[in-house]
């Protein structure tokens, strides 16, 4: 029984120790997405995986925001 | 990679609020909720200013640093999102948050606070892409069909901008380049180019 209760405080003060690299890496790096069980925004249709095709599409409707360049 | 970004030319925005009602219908935000809103500043005087605010994606999200059930995560292209089935309403982040973009539904009487509901950059959520689930808890996902934030793009006067951030300022390098100085620095003349009846 004591083993059992020792196990339990332990498993529940092993989230209090992460790092906080290791924090940051999970909420702020590359795979943070991934971590949270999201996807890319390219991972689906259209796209299909496709990371260039959307920048692509992307950065073209951003610069078309630019009204100089539609006028001239 | 693009890191998006938001951008609002305060010297072109001019008060319409067609952002915050094109927010609000894309994404079916609830009664009480509001991801976008314009704040005027000087309000009557000569020379107000009108600036778009809404979830401003920060590089170093306070927000993220103060969730204590760490439901707030950044995705590659710099755009702030969360998690609503872990989120559990503390309301930490909308103390943390500079421009007060994380809002609380209240869920029922007595103040009490449901999921927190912010701007996602039309980037829906930890859901399957485009699904019903996605819509119904974050909204529309706009990027997963290559375009921008529907506020951005609905903007007339095309004060408030989205998209990578070095592409924004190139837009905002060609409007000062444009824009001169001197007499011009507010107005017509600011946001267009030479006023009409000169």
């Amino acid at each position: 029984m004591k083993f059992l209760i020792a196990l339990a405080v332990i498993g529940a003060l092993a989230g209090c120790g992460e790092h906080q690299e290791a924090r940051q890496e999970r909420l702020y790096g590359a795979n943070a997405y991934r971590v949270a069980g999201d996807t890319t925004a390219w991972s689906n249709e259209p796209f299909n995986g496709d990371a260039g095709a959307w920048a692509r599409d992307i950065d073209e409707r951003a610069r078309n925001q630019n009204e100089y360049r539609r006028i001239r | 990679m693009a890191r998006m970004r938001f951008l609002c030319d305060v010297e072109r925005c001019i008060d319409c609020n067609a952002c915050a009602v094109a927010c609000k219908n894309e994404n079916e935000v609830p009664w009480g909720i509001n991801r976008r809103r314009v704040v005027t500043l000087n309000q009557g005087e000569a020379g107000e200013k009108s600036v778009s605010v809404a979830c401003m994606h920060c590089t170093d999200a306070p927000c993220i640093a103060v969730c204590p059930v760490s439901c707030i995560y950044q995705t590659r292209e710099g755009v702030v999102l969360h998690n609503k089935d872990v989120c559990i309403g503390c309301g930490y982040c909308f103390y943390a948050c500079p421009f007060g973009a994380p809002q609380f539904p209240q869920t029922s009487a007595f103040g009490v606070r449901g999921k927190m509901d912010k701007c996602t950059f039309c980037a829906g959520g930890p859901e399957k892409d485009k699904s019903e689930a996605e819509f119904k808890k974050y909204g529309r996902n706009r990027l997963a069909e290559g375009k921008l934030p529907l506020c951005a793009e609905m903007c007339s006067t095309k004060a408030l901008l989205a998209g990578d951030g070095d592409v924004l300022a190139d837009i905002m390098r060609t409007r000062a380049t444009a824009r001169g100085g001197n007499n011009e620095l507010w107005g017509w003349g600011t946001a267009y180019g030479k006023a009409p009846h000169k």
